[in-house]
């Protein structure tokens, strides 16, 4: 049997589940965990506020009390890949690793384009020390979407680690190309000048070839 | 006259001639209201200003009236402002056990009491107060589903309209003629037809001066446009173009009146199955069914009964001539005549519940020997106990109906179905006239009556005789209020309902077709056109003796015949047709929707499926037209009001579940109660 959800209740409890994500990001943090908790005492199998519970514990360092809800969400709609990532993403932070790389497989069976998903799962295979299959990920994220600027730092920060600094300093070029603000990119990038001023001349060339074209 | 002016005054006049070409070409009525409109025309002043030249003297400067419209339209631009037509259904009033009340013991299903409540009750679970609403319907910004101008005015603002709001429906109503001829020395019609084409705008243009006939216009345009959904009435916006505000608001109840008729004109799927399972257990019993017209020799008469209030005075008539007429008795005047010592020769029925057999026999004391020696004429859609009282029975196919077009479709030639319509006494008439009674004459058709409250003769007595409880009294006692006032037969006024004016009309149309027929009436109660008004006291020196009743029975009779259908392949065809039609109303409620435009296209293609002229034959559109109305009616009033697009949006999918959530119940009912008719 199809479980029908009524339409109307759905885009209710969604507007109440984005406004709890507002008040996270805005630091609301009481709020919307009191938001969350409202919605899960009317609705109890609701997952987007299980996810969004366990998100909001997450990102508040609280591990072990984000796991079950993350979980829970997991638990209650398995075909929605955020929150097999969201999952994976907590688990690769407490350093289970082989667990992580497991709940992005799933995210990606269900998602193969989210190039997100992809990324994450290359750093958890970076993280399990397979650099080949990691590199591979990296690169197929690239291909899907070649302005997202993620997969090319941190393919740069794992060339980097393998030795492989001229390829790693074009991946941080192009991060940074694709996200002028993006700190952790330009960081990397100066970093590794700093420890390989050589190579500044040649990435500037290749800088001013850019910005040239890009004026065209 | 400068050059100037004369050239710009010779370019309005251009205009009028270009506009009189379109007209001829594409309006023809609307170009012969124009030739005979008064010869107002456009011209330049002694001041040098355009000015109107009235025929009967005087002038008025067109200035002022462009300036006069453009703060029209200024106003217009508020929502807030805005007139509009609210004709709200109550969303909140559910129940618990939603039934049909006093009549649910009539019919074999309740969906058209379920589904409604369903959706009621569940906006009244989101929207248990107004905190959510708005207080006036809004479709979006600039969106107007259907708006109407009151007058052409001087044609300026129909195109200003036009292109500032996305307006699908626009209805145009101009009771001035005069004014509509000027409005072709200014406006290009050429270019506003062009205009509301390109905006994917269905231009309604109607030029009727008498107000009480626009609602037919009206209703014309509308069966010939592209599926302008009658519930789009609540919330149509309204923009006065003239001044008269007691015209503008009559013709505003006018129109208001008409939509709402043809939206509560439309039926109940209801009351359909009950045709269709009736139908099913006449087809088995195989009665004869009328196949011929015009079977009778040219001088047969027919007295038809009803039993209206003038029926007391008018028995001694039948009394005295009825050895010499064929007597058609015409639903409840069968207790009268029963009760007078006067046999008919035909008993007529058309209405379908199953409680009209009990009526029958109730009529006649349970007098079946009485019932034996009478012939029965019945729609299709009558109960088959009711065809079996009776010592002959015979069968009339109904028009514009579920099992009517599905029998069409199996070979029932479309000539001989009958509207019969809208009370049993029509029906008889249409018969007498088509199998070829030419003189027909009206006892107890009153078409109304001089006192309002009286409906029926005083004879009727048997209902007065039930107790309050009876549900059969409850049944016979639904009438509408006697509340339109029209011509009397014999001068004077008399008091008539709807469905009697309707009647009346019914009457006179197939009289119409019909020239070489008299049809006399004999009631002291309305005129109806195109028949003769004979007053009881001449009808002796009137008569004319006809074809012998034995001769003209018989001759009536001979119009009926055996035909038989395969009713096993008539319900697999119906049933197959109701799952093409769900399949279709699913494709359509379960596309993408990212607007309110969207939900309204998919109201307006759900309802050009069960209600446009290339659909009026289909089975399925008879079957569904009414109920699928009435649920998207209460989607678009929900939307027009909830405040939220994103809710707004979401409340249409709902209703879309709880409207295919319908039909397919309604398929499961029909095959079940085909099932029982045919066992």
């Amino acid at each position: 049997m199809i479980l029908r959800v009524d339409p109307l209740q759905k885009i209710r409890l969604q507007k109440r589940v984005e406004q709890a994500h507002q008040d996270m990001v805005s630091g609301n943090l009481v709020d919307a965990e009191s938001s969350f908790k409202e919605i899960l005492l009317e609705t109890p199998d609701y997952s987007e506020a299980m996810h969004g519970l366990g998100v909001l514990y997450l990102a508040q360092g609280k591990y072990d009390v984000a796991e079950p809800w993350l979980r829970k969400a997991v638990e209650a709609e398995p075909e929605n890949p955020v929150n097999w990532n969201d999952l994976g993403e907590l688990l690769r932070s407490i350093g289970r690793i082989d667990e992580a790389v497991e709940a992005y497989k799933r995210a990606i069976d269900l998602a193969p384009e989210m190039t997100a998903v992809i990324n994450n799962l290359a750093v958890g295979l970076a993280g399990q020390g397979k650099t080949e299959e990691a590199k591979a990920y990296f690169y197929k994220a690239i291909d899907i979407d070649p302005n997202d600027p993620h997969p090319y730092n941190n393919l740069g920060v794992l060339l980097e680690n393998v030795g492989e600094s001229d390829e790693a300093l074009i991946c941080y070029e192009k991060a940074v190309m694709s996200k002028y603000d993006f700190g952790e990119a330009k960081q990397n990038y100066v970093d590794l000048l700093q420890r390989h001023p050589d190579k500044l001349l040649e990435s500037m060339g290749r800088l001013l070839k850019e910005a040239k074209t890009y004026l065209k | 006259m400068t050059p100037l002016q004369q050239a710009c005054l010779n370019r309005l006049k251009a205009m009028a001639d270009a506009n009189a070409a379109f007209f001829e070409l594409n309006m023809p009525d609307h170009a012969l209201l124009l030739r005979s409109a008064p010869k107002s025309t456009v011209d330049i002043s002694e001041q040098g200003d355009l000015i109107v030249r009235f025929q009967e003297g005087g002038s008025k400067s067109l200035a002022t009236n462009i300036f006069e419209m453009e703060e029209r339209l200024k106003e217009f631009e508020c929502l807030a402002a805005r007139p509009q037509i609210l004709a709200y259904h109550n969303l909140r009033t559910y129940v618990e056990n939603p039934t049909h009340g006093d009549i649910e013991i009539l019919h074999y299903s309740h969906l058209d009491a379920e589904y409604p409540n369903r959706a009621r009750r569940h906006f009244a679970k989101y929207y248990p107060d107004n905190r959510a609403l708005r207080p006036y319907p809004s479709y979006g910004e600039d969106e107007i589903p259907l708006l109407i101008v009151f007058g052409s005015g001087m044609g300026w603002h129909i195109p200003r309209l036009l292109t500032k709001y996305r307006i699908r429906h626009l209805v145009v109503i101009e009771t001035d003629i005069e004014a509509f001829r000027l409005s072709v020395f200014m406006q290009d019609y050429v270019l506003l037809a062009n205009l509301a084409k390109e905006r994917d705008t269905d231009l309604i243009f109607i030029v009727q001066s008498e107000v009480n006939k626009i609602a037919r216009s009206l209703m014309g345009a509308m069966l010939k446009s592209h599926g302008l959904p009658q519930f789009f009435i609540h919330g149509s916006s309204l923009f006065y173009a003239i001044d008269e505000e007691e015209k503008a608001n009559e013709i505003r109840e006018v129109i208001m009146e008409t939509l709402w008729e043809l939206f509560f004109g439309m039926g109940y799927f209801d009351d359909e199955l009950i045709t269709a399972r009736h139908t099913f257990e006449n087809l088995k019993r195989n009665y004869p069914i009328l196949l011929k017209r015009k079977t009778i020799p040219d001088d047969a008469v027919a007295f038809v009964v009803g039993s209206g209030p003038s029926l007391d005075n008018l028995i001694p008539i039948i009394q005295a001539y009825g050895d010499r007429a064929v007597i058609f008795s015409c639903g409840t005047a069968i207790s009268i005549l029963y009760k007078m010592g006067i046999k008919p020769d035909f008993h007529v029925e058309k209405e379908r519940p199953s409680v009209i057999e009990e009526v029958v026999v109730r009529s006649v004391n349970g007098d079946l020997e009485f019932l034996r020696d009478i012939n029965f004429i019945g729609l299709n859609n009558v109960y088959s106990g009711v065809f079996d009282l009776f010592g002959w029975s015979g069968m009339i196919i109904k028009a514009a109906d579920t099992m009517g077009a599905v029998l069409v479709e199996a070979g029932m030639p479309g000539d001989m179905v009958m509207s019969g319509q809208p009370t049993v006494t029509n029906l008889a008439i249409e018969y007498a006239l088509n199998v070829g009674f030419n003189r027909i004459y009206l006892f107890g058709v009153d078409m109304g009556s001089k006192v309002k409250e009286i409906h029926h003769s005083k004879n009727t007595v048997y209902v007065d005789m039930l107790p309050e409880e009876d549900e059969l009294k409850k049944f016979l006692l639904i009438q509408p209020e006697n509340s339109i006032v029209v011509p009397g037969n014999f001068g004077g006024e008399a008091h008539t309902n709807k469905i009697l004016a309707f009647s009346s009309r019914m009457i006179t149309h197939h009289a119409q077709f019909h020239p070489h027929a008299k049809i006399f009436n004999l009631n002291d109660g309305a005129k109806i056109e195109h028949a003769i008004p004979l007053p009881p006291e001449n009808f002796a020196e009137e008569w004319l003796e006809g074809l012998g009743k034995r001769d003209a029975l018989n001759f009536a009779l001979s119009a009926f015949e055996e035909k038989s259908f395969d009713v096993d392949e008539i319900k697999n065809k119906l049933l197959e047709n109701v799952d093409a039609f769900i399949a279709k109303v699913e494709a359509i409620v379960t596309r993408e929707q990212s607007s309110v435009d969207d939900i309204l296209d998919k109201m307006t293609e759900i309802h050009y499926l069960t209600f446009s002229p290339a659909h009026s034959g289909d089975a399925c559109a008879l079957l569904f037209r009414g109920s699928v109305a009435r649920l998207l009616s209460m989607t678009y009033n929900a939307c027009g009001i909830i405040l939220d697009p994103d809710e707004s949006l979401a409340k249409a999918e709902s209703d879309f579940m709880n409207l295919l959530d319908f039909l397919h119940a309604a398929r499961d009912e029909l095959a079940l109660n085909v099932d029982m008719g045919m066992n």
